[in-house]
C-alpha cells in the first residue's frame, strides 16, 4: 500500500511538473510573439526570392497590418519591378469565416475578390506564409520545453509546438535574455526538417509600446530548395489607422 | 602440347582456377544499367536539349499512378485514398511534385468573388450532383488530364527530380501504395518505372536464362556423345568463359544492360563448339586407334584440330568485333566481351580440354559407331544430289528468295520504344496500355520558347500552336500556358465580358495574374510551363502511343507547326530519346554489318590466299542477311536495340559452316580430283558436323524464349532462323557455286 501511495504521489508530481512545463513553454512563446509588432504597422521591404535552382527575383513592397474590431487586415503593395508595380492586395482575416483577398491589378484597373484557402496564402512571390505573422496562438496548440541551445551566438530555449491539425511539428527558438523569437523550424511527420524561418536584427518600433520587429527574415523551404530573404528597410507604427486605406478601388468599370 | 601434357598440366589447371576466382571476386563491382539514354552522347540532339529543359523546369520525367475500379472512380473511398496517397508521395525524396484530381483548381467568378477552390473536395452522394461534378471535371482542361473519359480510372502524376534514382524512388512509391490500401487496383506507368522493371527483369533473366541454356546444353552434349566427359569438358569451358567475360566486364566498369543478357547465352551457344570438335575427334581416335593412350590421343587431336579451330574462332571473333562500330556502347561492349569470351574459350579448348582428357582413364568399352543412316544423312545425300544435278536451279532459288527479301527490307521498321519490351498481360504491360489509352501517355515532349514569353503576341502564337497540336492524332494531352491563362480568366471575368476565356491583354496583366496565382500557393502548377523569371515557357505534349513511328510523326508535325518561330529554342523530351537511339541503331546496324563482312572477307582471303575466296565465302552471309531482314520486314518484327546485333552475331557464327565446307572440300578434291565426288564426300562427312554445330547454336539460343523481354525472345527466334539460313547456304549455295565456278583457290594445287 505504501508503495502504491508513493507511486501515485510520484505520478502526480510528474504530471504536475509536465503540465507546468507546458504552461511555461506556451507562455514563453506567447511572450516572444507578443513582443513582435504585428498590428498597426507599415513595413517597407526589399525582397529577394530564390527558386530551387538558385534563380533570383527581387521585389520592393510595403506591408501594412491593422486590426478593426474582429477583422484583421493586411495590405500589401508592390513597388517594383515595373510590371507588377501598383498591384495591391488586401487580405481580411475573420475569426469565424473564410477570409477574402482583394486584389487590385493595375493592368486591368479592376479589383478582384478572391476566396482561397488562407493556410496556403503566402506573401506575394515568397515562401513566407501570411499565417506566419499571426500573433494569436491557437488554444489547441501543445507546447513543450526542449533543451536550451545557442543559435547564432544567442542562448535560446527550444520549444516544440504541435498543432492538432498538422501531422508534423515546429520547434521555436526563443532567446532567453530578451524573449525574442529567433527561429522556427518545421518538421514533417517523420521528424525531418523541412523548413526554417530565421528572424534577426530586431529593432524597436517607435510608438508601439516597446514592440519589436526583425529587420531580417529568412525563410527556407528545404524540400523545394526555395527561399525568401526579406530585408525590412523601414518600420512605422500606424498611430491613426484608417479603414479606408485598406479598401481597394477600381480605376475602370 | 606434349610438354604441357607431361609437365605443366597441374600448373595450367591451377592457373585457370586462380584466374576464375579472380574473375568471380570482381563480380561485386557489376551493376545493372537498364537505361539506354545514358549511352546517348549528352552534348548533342535530344539529350542536350533535355539537359537544357531540366535546368529550366526541373525534372521532365513523369511517373503515373493509375487507380482503376470496375465501377465509377469518382467515389468517396477513392477520393480519400487519393488524398492519403498524394500526401505520402509528396513527402518522398525525389518527388518534385505530385499532382492529381485533388490538386485541380476550379476557377470561377461568383457574386463578384473569384473562387480558387479544388475542383473536388467531397464526393456528392446524390446522383444528380455527382453527374454535375463529372461534367465539371470533363469541362476543365486541366482536370481532363487526371481522369479517364469514361471515369473508370484516375491518375496521380508524379514529377521525378533529376537527382533521384529509379531504384530508390520506385520502391518507395510501391511502399506508399502498399501502406495505403484500398479497393482500387493501382498500376504504375512512366519511363522511370519501366526502367526499374527492366532492371529487375534483367536480374530475373540472368537467373533463369543461364540455367535454362546450360541444362539444354547438357542434354544436347549428352545425347551427342553419350559419355559424361563429353558433357563436362565443354561445360567447363563454357562456364569458365562466362566467368572470365563477366569478370572482364566488372574490371572495365561496364554495366549490365538488356544487351548484356545475351552474353552468357552467346557463350553457351558458341564457346563449346571448339571443345565439341575436340571431343568428337577424341571419340573418332579412340574408335580407330584403341591402342593409343589418353595422353597420346590428347596430343594428336590438339595438333590435328588446332588450325581449323583457330580459323573458325578468329572468324567468329571477327564477326563479333563488327559490333564495335555501333555507337551504342552496350553493343560495342558486347562485341568486346563476346570476343574475349570466345578467345578464351578457344585457348582453353586447345589447352585445357586435351590436358583434362589426360586425367581420364581410357574407357573399357569404346562407343559403338552407329551404322544405321540417320535422317540427316539422307537429307545431306539429297543435297549432294541437287547440287550435282541442278546447280544453276539451286543458285537461282537462292537469288529468287534474296530478291523477294529485298522487298521485305522496305517494310522493316525500327522501334526502340522501351514500352514494347514487355509481353502478355503483365501488370507493367497493362499499366503502359492504360496510361497510353486513357491518359494520353506518360512520355512528354516539350516545345521550349524563350524571350518575352508573357507578351500577348507570344501567348497568342502559343494558343494557335496549342489548337493545332490538339488536332494531331499522336498527341495525348497538351499543357500550354495559353490554356492556363484562359482557365484563369474564368475567375476574373464573367462570361459576358470580353476577357472571359481570353488571353491577357498585356504583359503586365499576365505577370500580375501569375503573381496572384502564385500567392494562392499554386506555383507548382505554373512552374510546369513557365519558368521562375518568366524568361522561358513551354508547351507540353504527351505521346498517346510510345512507338518510334508515332514519336517521329509527332516530332515532324511539331516542327512544321512551329516552323520559323523566332522564340522556339528546341523540341525535346524523354520520349524522344528513342528516336535518337533508333538513328544510332540503324547507323550501327549498317556499320557493324559492313565491318563484320569486311573482316570476314579479309580473313577468308588470307586463309585461302585468294580474294575470290573472300568474296565467295562472304556470299552466304550476304544472302542470309537479306533473308533475315527481309523476313523481319514481312512478319513485322522491328529492328530494335537487341535485334540490331543479329547480323554481326550471324556473320560471326554462320561463317564457320562455309569455312568448314571449303576446308574439307579442298582436301576431298585433292584426293578425288572430281568436284561432284568431293562435294558429296564433304557433305556426308563435314556436312554432318556442320549440322550438329548449327544445332548446338540453336539449342543455346533457344533458351531466349524464356526471356521476360520481347526483343530477346525475337532475338532467339531470329538467331535460329538466320543461322539456319547460313547453314542451308553453306550446304547448298556454296556447293552449287563451287560446282559451277570451280574456284582455283580450292582446286589450284591439283590443276
Amino acid at each position: 500500500m505504501k508503495k502504491i501511495i508513493i507511486l501515485l504521489c510520484l505520478t502526480f508530481s510528474l504530471f504536475s511538473a509536465s503540465a507546468t512545463d507546458t504552461m511555461e513553454a506556451k507562455k514563453l512563446f506567447e511572450h516572444s510573439t507578443q513582443k513582435l509588432s504585428l498590428q498597426n504597422i507599415r513595413l517597407v521591404l526589399d525582397l529577394e526570392t530564390f527558386d530551387g535552382k538558385g534563380n533570383c527575383k527581387t521585389k520592393e513592397l510595403t506591408v501594412s497590418y491593422a486590426q478593426f474590431d474582429d477583422e484583421r487586415k493586411v495590405l500589401i503593395e508592390l513597388l517594383a519591378p515595373e510590371n507588377v508595380m501598383g498591384t495591391k492586395i488586401v487580405t481580411t482575416d475573420y475569426p469565424d469565416k473564410k477570409g477574402i483577398i482583394e486584389i487590385y491589378m493595375p493592368a486591368t484597373g479592376r479589383v478582384q475578390k478572391i476566396r482561397a484557402n488562407q493556410r496556403n496564402l503566402k506573401i506575394i512571390g515568397t515562401e513566407i506564409p501570411i499565417e506566419q505573422f499571426k500573433s494569436a496562438i491557437d488554444k489547441d496548440f501543445e507546447f513543450t520545453f526542449l533543451e536550451k541551445t545557442d543559435l547564432n551566438d544567442t542562448h535560446c530555449q527550444k520549444i516544440k509546438i504541435q498543432s492538432p491539425e498538422e501531422k508534423g511539428y515546429r520547434i521555436a527558438f526563443v532567446s532567453i535574455d530578451k524573449e525574442q523569437l529567433m527561429s522556427i523550424e518545421q518538421y514533417d511527420i517523420k521528424g525531418k526538417l523541412v523548413g526554417v524561418t530565421e528572424f534577426s536584427n530586431y529593432i524597436e518600433v517607435a510608438n508601439s509600446n516597446a514592440k519589436f520587429f526583425p529587420q531580417m527574415i529568412l525563410v527556407k523551404n528545404l524540400k523545394s530548395g526555395k527561399s525568401s530573404d526579406l530585408k525590412v528597410r523601414q518600420v512605422n507604427h500606424l498611430s491613426q489607422v484608417n479603414s479606408d486605406d485598406f479598401i481597394l478601388t477600381p480605376t475602370q468599370s | 602440347m606434349n610438354t604441357l601434357v607431361k609437365k605443366y598440366r597441374f600448373s595450367l589447371i591451377i592457373g585457370i582456377i586462380a584466374l576464375a576466382l579472380l574473375s568471380v571476386s570482381q563480380f561485386s563491382k557489376l551493376t545493372i544499367n537498364p537505361s539506354f539514354d545514358d549511352y546517348i552522347p549528352t552534348n548533342v540532339g535530344n539529350r542536350a536539349y533535355l539537359n537544357q529543359l531540366d535546368s529550366i523546369f526541373g525534372g521532365s520525367e513523369k511517373i503515373m499512378l493509375i487507380l482503376t475500379k470496375d465501377s465509377n472512380i469518382i467515389n468517396q473511398q477513392t477520393y480519400d485514398r487519393m488524398v492519403r496517397l498524394s500526401e505520402e508521395l509528396q513527402k518522398l525524396d525525389g518527388v518534385e511534385n505530385c499532382l492529381s484530381l485533388i490538386d485541380v483548381i476550379d476557377i470561377k467568378l461568383e457574386d463578384g468573388i473569384t473562387e480558387l477552390a479544388p475542383i473536388i473536395d467531397k464526393i456528392p452522394t446524390e446522383p444528380k450532383a455527382l453527374k454535375e461534378l463529372k461534367q465539371k471535371i470533363r469541362s476543365n482542361k486541366i482536370g481532363q488530364r487526371f481522369v479517364a473519359s469514361d471515369f473508370s480510372a484516375t491518375a496521380i502524376i508524379i514529377t521525378k527530380s533529376n537527382e533521384s534514382e529509379d531504384g530508390v524512388l520506385i520502391p518507395a512509391i510501391q511502399e506508399v501504395i502498399e501502406q495505403t490500401p484500398g479497393q482500387e487496383k493501382i498500376y504504375i506507368g512512366g519511363l522511370s518505372y519501366i526502367r526499374h522493371a527492366i532492371k529487375s527483369y534483367i536480374k530475373k533473366d540472368l537467373f533463369t536464362l543461364l540455367p535454362a541454356a546450360l541444362i539444354l546444353m547438357v542434354f544436347m552434349l549428352y545425347f551427342s556423345f553419350r559419355e559424361w566427359k563429353g558433357v563436362l569438358l565443354p561445360f567447363a569451358i563454357v562456364i569458365l568463359s562466362i566467368l572470365f567475360s563477366f569478370g572482364f566486364m566488372a574490371l572495365m566498369g561496364w554495366g549490365i544492360s538488356l544487351i548484356s543478357v545475351l552474353l552468357p547465352i552467346m557463350l553457351i551457344a558458341i564457346a563449346n563448339d571448339y571443345s565439341i570438335h575436340l571431343i568428337n575427334a577424341y571419340q573418332e581416335k579412340l574408335a580407330v586407334s584403341p591402342q593409343l593412350s589418353m595422353k597420346a590421343i590428347a596430343v594428336e587431336i590438339s595438333r590435328e584440330l588446332r588450325k581449323p579451330i583457330v580459323i573458325t574462332a578468329l572468324t567468329t571473333i571477327g564477326g563479333m568485333l563488327g559490333l564495335l562500330s555501333h555507337q551504342m556502347k552496350p553493343a560495342a561492349q558486347l562485341g568486346v566481351l563476346a570476343s574475349v569470351g570466345i578467345g578464351l574459350a578457344l585457348l582453353m579448348s586447345l589447352l585445357l580440354v586435351p590436358v583434362l582428357l589426360t586425367f581420364y582413364q581410357k574407357p573399357n568399352t569404346i562407343p559403338a559407331e552407329n551404322k544405321k543412316p540417320l535422317l540427316i544423312d539422307k537429307i545431306l545425300n539429297r543435297f549432294a544430289f541437287w547440287v550435282a544435278s541442278y546447280p544453276k536451279s539451286v543458285i537461282a532459288s537462292f537469288l529468287g528468295i534474296a530478291l523477294i527479301s529485298i522487298a521485305g527490307l522496305f517494310l522493316l521498321k525500327v522501334d526502340t520504344n522501351v514500352e514494347s519490351y514487355f509481353i502478355g498481360k503483365s501488370d507493367i504491360r497493362q499499366g503502359i496500355e492504360l496510361v497510353n489509352e486513357k491518359f494520353g501517355g506518360s512520355q512528354y515532349i516539350s516545345l521550349l520558347f524563350e524571350g518575352d514569353v508573357l507578351s500577348p503576341e507570344t501567348l497568342t502564337r502559343l494558343e494557335n500552336y496549342t489548337k493545332q497540336i490538339e488536332q494531331l492524332p499522336e498527341a495525348g494531352h497538351v499543357i500550354s500556358p495559353s490554356t492556363f491563362f484562359k482557365e484563369l480568366s474564368k475567375g476574373m471575368y464573367t462570361p459576358e465580358e470580353v476577357g472571359y476565356l481570353a488571353l491577357p491583354a498585356s504583359k503586365a496583366e499576365a505577370e500580375q495574374s501569375l503573381e496572384i496565382f502564385t500567392m494562392g500557393g499554386y506555383e507548382d502548377q505554373i512552374a510546369q510551363f513557365i519558368d521562375y523569371n518568366y524568361e522561358h515557357t513551354r508547351i507540353l505534349v504527351s505521346l498517346n502511343d510510345g512507338s518510334n513511328q508515332a514519336g517521329k510523326s509527332l516530332l515532324k508535325s511539331l516542327h512544321q507547326i512551329t516552323q520559323n518561330d523566332p522564340q522556339l529554342v528546341c523540341i525535346a523530351g524523354p520520349g524522344l530519346s528513342k528516336i535518337q537511339i533508333a538513328d544510332m541503331v540503324i547507323e550501327g546496324q549498317v556499320a557493324s554489318l559492313l565491318l563484320a563482312l569486311a573482316i570476314i572477307f579479309v580473313l577468308l582471303s588470307i586463309i585461302f590466299k585468294s580474294f575470290a575466296a573472300g568474296a565467295k565465302g562472304s556470299l552466304p552471309l550476304v544472302v542470309s542477311t537479306l533473308y533475315l531482314f527481309g523476313m523481319m520486314g514481312f512478319v513485322n518484327i522491328h529492328l530494335d536495340i537487341v535485334t540490331a546485333l543479329l547480323s554481326s552475331i550471324m556473320i560471326g557464327v554462320g561463317i564457320d559452316y562455309t569455312i568448314h565446307f571449303l576446308w574439307r572440300y579442298k582436301t576431298e578434291y585433292a584426293v578425288s580430283h572430281n568436284s561432284k565426288i568431293a562435294i558429296t564426300q564433304t557433305l556426308k562427312t563435314t556436312g554432318k558436323g556442320i549440322v550438329f554445330n548449327a544445332f548446338s547454336v540453336f539449342v543455346g539460343f533457344s533458351a531466349l524464349i524464356f526471356s521476360s523481354f520481347a526483343p530477346l525472345r525475337f532475338f532467339g527466334l531470329l538467331v535460329v532462323i538466320s543461322i539456319f539460313s547460313c547453314l542451308i547456304s553453306a550446304l547448298l549455295l556454296i556447293p552449287a557455286l563451287t560446282t559451277i565456278t570451280k574456284p582455283k583457290f580450292l582446286e589450284s594445287n591439283v590443276n
